[in-house]
């Protein structure tokens, strides 16, 4: 019967092929905790800021950078890190004030460097990707 | 607990995405000391401290990850056995007197360390 219904597709137009970081999933994923995610504590992180920051990264992050990896925080933010060898960058957002902590450590001198973005702010989006796109000569 | 001695850390499912664990799972809370509770691998095998980790504690694991004693110290870490009555195995890499700053630098240098050595055990559901 299976076999049936699938003689019934005769063509496919278009397919989308997501990144295996894609945000907008990832977000949807996020949606899902409930309080006391991390062995009985842990915040969920809200789902209207999480709609923001998938919004936010459509709207505001170049398509050809590397995407970052996201992860709930115990307090009920985002943690989004970049794995760019040999740079460890990652971005804590917080999704009420809109602000986020970006980090970077390079792992052999253990420089580091930090500052507080504004992610309302379309200049502060762009200083990201600029980071991004420096350290991203090495695949993820 | 030598040089060499591998820290088993267990990892909540939580903090994994695509086979990629978080620095924070190398980062310990404030609600645990800032003290980073692993099993010491001279006395335990990964498979058997993720089987006491989620029966005999009844927490989530992903997986078990590993840095050395040695990987710690060079982070300025320092590691000490820790027993406990339901875990003899228990040590801890001590975080405290440390800034929030630090904490995630050494977290992220422990979390780069764990990972070149990969996952040394996972359970056959891990995503």
């Amino acid at each position: 019967m299976i076999a049936d219904k699938r003689r019934d597709i005769e063509s496919v137009e278009s397919q989308i092929v997501l990144d295996r970081l894609d945000i907008r999933a990832r977000t949807e994923e996020l949606k899902l905790l409930r309080n006391g995610w991390f062995d009985g504590v842990g915040v969920a992180p809200d789902c209207a800021g999480l709609e923001w920051l998938a919004e936010s990264f459509g709207t505001s992050y170049p398509d050809d950078l590397p995407l970052p990896y996201l992860f709930p925080t115990p307090a009920g933010q985002v943690l989004a890190e970049w794995s760019q060898k040999p740079w460890s960058s990652s971005l804590e957002i917080d999704l009420g004030t809109k602000s986020a902590d970006w980090h970077t450590l390079e792992l052999e001198s253990e420089r580091e460097e930090a500052k507080v973005l504004d992610l309302t702010n379309a200049d502060d989006w762009n200083w990201l990707a600029q980071e991004i796109r420096s350290r991203s000569g090495e695949a993820r | 607990m030598t040089g060499t001695t591998l820290l088993l850390r267990q990892i909540h499912p939580t903090f994994v995405q695509n086979g990629y664990a978080t620095f924070q799972a190398f980062n310990p809370s404030e609600e645990h000391g800032f003290h980073l509770s692993v099993y010491d691998a001279d006395r335990i095998a990964p498979i058997a401290s993720y089987a006491h980790y989620t029966t005999t504690w009844n927490k989530k694991s992903a997986g078990v990850m590993a840095m050395s004693v040695e990987e710690c110290s060079a982070y300025a870490l320092p590691c000490r056995p820790d027993p406990l009555d339901d875990c003899p195995e228990h040590c801890v890499v001590d975080f405290t007197s440390l800034s929030s700053g630090q904490r995630k630098s050494k977290s992220k240098g422990l979390q780069a360390k764990a990972q070149e050595r990969g996952w040394l055990f996972q359970p056959s559901n891990a995503e």
